[in-house]
């Protein structure tokens, strides 16, 4: 399992192999503002990054959030 | 280790978290009030308080209406009737433009408005005294870190640090209701950094002014309180010594050898020492739990010019070749506390292993490796919490070791009158007064084994009868050379005209067992001859554990060895009769006021 997925599943609370680029608030209930905004901090310790506010509001599920990793210079899918 | 708060919001959805079957004795009432967003602090606490054993109910107020909660009668914090009440609030939403802009206004203006904000915070203090049930924790402001003044903000008359920290001592003043405890939040945020415990992204996106990092850390301050309240903290930390209060082992080393003094590494532990005596000194009982040859060790603690810890400082010593779990059962039936009242300190990992599976209600935390890390790490202990300290508390350490010290001579004598002689008992007896009125009656409603007729009295009622000229109400006080027990015991007698009855006569548990028991009836005895009393009778009553007291009037003859009547008046002296007692108390010096 990769760690992005790690991450998000324990975070969210879900199984990993339910994590798809389309997993976003809209179908994990568990995914509320404020876990959220966890998810953003533990994805940011564990990766070691700093988003910015402008990043974290285009977030609206996991594609975005992957995006935003890559384009800080991280592969979220490297194990 | 802290958990982050996702793993504390992940364990409190899991409801199996924690043991299995697991029984709560205690329940509490918590609410949580704030200024800004308080996500998680609900999940983090009611985890916290799972693990020590507490069933946690919550209201978490709705965002920002802390105020209207606490003025309003009736508002859903109050009907929630809470135990504890976390009133939560940061600086900046209190100063508002204030805060940002201090010296917009003029020296005189910013202390006017810390006089107004003061008083508007104390308007919620007062809500909360008449309409709020159990206690509130409120917390001081976070003194900033940063001016506009820059350097020259030290010189700045009633200047914009001065402001705040001008707010905080106003805050503290709470304190002098027994209900309000004024949490230090700026040392708090001192002691993780200031920079540290927001994170601003956090604070701008969701007005969460504490960082995600922070909150089970400043839930871990709370629980302190949270401990305290439901009567969970721990009041003895025994010790071991080889590795834990000196580096090295004295049975190898020797007086000489071990790592103790102004040298590191034995800086370390002396200061380390030094903190468990101030420890002491506000009362947390120490005892020793030590594998070596006791004179071994006692060389150290009576010879060694670096130790800071004395044989003065122990209630107990359990230095021998035991199991040293069997030694924690000893310590605590030695100093009649519970098991779960104690944490035991030990640089051994293997033996603390034992500890925690033999017996899981002692406290023992796993030191760090480094002897540099122990003060450190006896600064983390937050288990030894109260709610009120009294100067009886302050001194309860040491009259634990005075215990200690009649126990060793006790047993160095072959007879107990020798003993007794060697203890130098001066009991004293008079009047009470306003000072001793409040004891009285708190051992009226504590004192159950030598308690002739166990009425309980109020501290009105006492001063009532003492205003009385038919009554005489007279206080009980002993010491002996190793301390003062303090005031011990009363006695309650009408004086009717041709003979004294006394309604009560007790003495605290303490201190029987060394002829004071004789000594207060003598005392009593000469007192009603000398105001012509024709005899003198006191009334007896059984009740379920004052067993002691007729097991003294059978060894006196003043009842049958077959007495079974419930209720009683038992004569004392009448003129034919009296009791040969004097001849049990030569070895006690009454002082008769």
């Amino acid at each position: 399992m990769s760690k992005f997925n790690r991450i998000v599943s324990k975070v969210l609370k879900i199984k990993a192999s339910r994590i798809t680029d389309r997993t976003s608030p809209i179908n994990v209930k568990s995914w509320d503002s404020f876990r959220g905004l966890l998810l953003i901090t533990e994805i940011e310790k564990g990766f070691g990054v700093k988003f910015s506010m402008q990043e974290i509001l285009t977030i609206k599920d996991i594609a975005s959030l992957k995006k935003i990793l890559k384009s800080h210079g991280i592969n979220p899918d490297e194990a | 280790m802290e958990f982050s708060l996702s793993d504390y919001i992940n364990m409190d959805k899991n409801r199996m978290h924690g043991r299995k079957n697991m029984r709560f004795d205690k329940k509490i009432k918590i609410a949580v009030l704030g200024s800004f967003t308080l996500n998680g602090f609900k999940e983090t606490l009611n985890v916290k308080c799972k693990n020590a054993g507490i069933k946690a109910s919550f209201y978490i107020g709705d965002y920002r209406q802390y105020a209207n909660e606490l003025i309003d009668k009736k508002s859903r914090l109050y009907g929630f009737r809470p135990d504890i009440t976390f009133l939560l609030i940061d600086v900046k939403s209190v100063l508002g433009e204030l805060f940002f802009n201090p010296y917009g206004v003029s020296a005189n203006k910013r202390m006017k408005l810390v006089k107004a904000n003061y008083a508007k915070l104390n308007s919620l203090i007062i809500g909360f005294l008449k309409y709020g049930s159990g206690i509130l924790v409120t917390n001081n402001f976070e003194v900033p870190a940063y001016s506009p003044m820059g350097i020259l903000e030290s010189r700045e008359r009633f200047g914009y640090f001065e402001m705040i920290k001008e707010l905080n001592a106003r805050i503290s003043r709470f304190n002098s209701h027994n209900s309000i405890f004024v949490f230090d939040y700026d040392s708090f945020a001192s002691s993780l950094g200031k920079n540290n415990i927001t994170d601003e992204k956090l604070a701008y996106l969701a007005d969460m002014k504490i960082s995600p990092d922070t909150i089970p850390l400043l839930c871990e301050e709370y629980m302190r309180y949270v401990r305290a309240l439901s009567g969970l903290s721990r009041k003895c930390i025994v010790l071991d010594m080889d590795n834990t209060l000196w580096g090295g082992i004295v049975g190898e080393d020797g007086l000489e050898g071990i790592r103790l003094g102004p040298e590191p590494p034995g800086n370390a532990y002396m200061e380390f020492q030094k903190y468990l005596l101030a420890l002491f000194e506000r009362g947390v009982i120490l005892a020793a739990n030590s594998s070596n040859n006791a004179e071994d060790v006692l060389k150290v603690l009576r010879k060694h010019p670096y130790e800071v810890l004395r044989e003065r400082h122990f209630a107990s010593l359990k230095i021998n070749w035991e199991n040293k779990v069997k030694n924690l059962v000893e310590i605590a039936k030695d100093i009649n506390i519970g098991l779960d009242s104690m944490i035991f300190l030990e640089d051994d990992k293997r033996i603390r292993g034992l500890v925690k599976a033999a017996l899981p209600q002692v406290l023992c935390p796993d030191m760090p490796e480094d002897p540099s890390s122990y003060p450190g790490f006896l600064k983390g202990i937050k288990e030894l919490d109260t709610l009120q300290f009294t100067l009886e508390d302050k001194k309860r350490s040491a009259r634990y070791v005075a215990e200690r010290s009649r126990k060793e001579l006790a047993g160095a004598f072959k007879s107990i009158p020798e003993y007794l002689k060697q203890l130098s008992i001066t009991v004293e007896i008079g009047p009470v007064d306003k000072f001793s009125i409040p004891r009285i009656a708190q051992l009226t409603t504590r004192t159950n084994q030598f308690n002739f007729s166990s009425k309980r009295y109020q501290e009105k009622e006492i001063e009532g009868l003492a205003r009385d000229k038919r009554y005489g109400v007279y206080y009980v006080s002993a010491k002996d050379k190793f301390g003062d027990y303090g005031i011990t015991g009363a006695i309650i007698a009408r004086k009717n005209k041709h003979e004294w009855l006394v309604d009560n006569l007790l003495l605290s548990c303490r201190i029987l067992g060394r002829k004071i028991e004789e000594a207060v009836l003598v005392d009593i005895m000469r007192r009603a001859e000398r105001e012509k009393a024709a005899a003198l009778r006191v009334v007896l009553t059984k009740t379920e554990k004052n067993m002691p007291v007729f097991n003294f009037l059978k060894n006196h003859d003043l009842i049958p060895e077959n007495f079974a009547r419930k209720n009683a008046l038992v004569t004392i002296y009448e003129r034919d009769k009296k009791p040969g007692l004097e001849g049990h108390i030569k070895h006690i010096k009454v002082v008769s006021k």
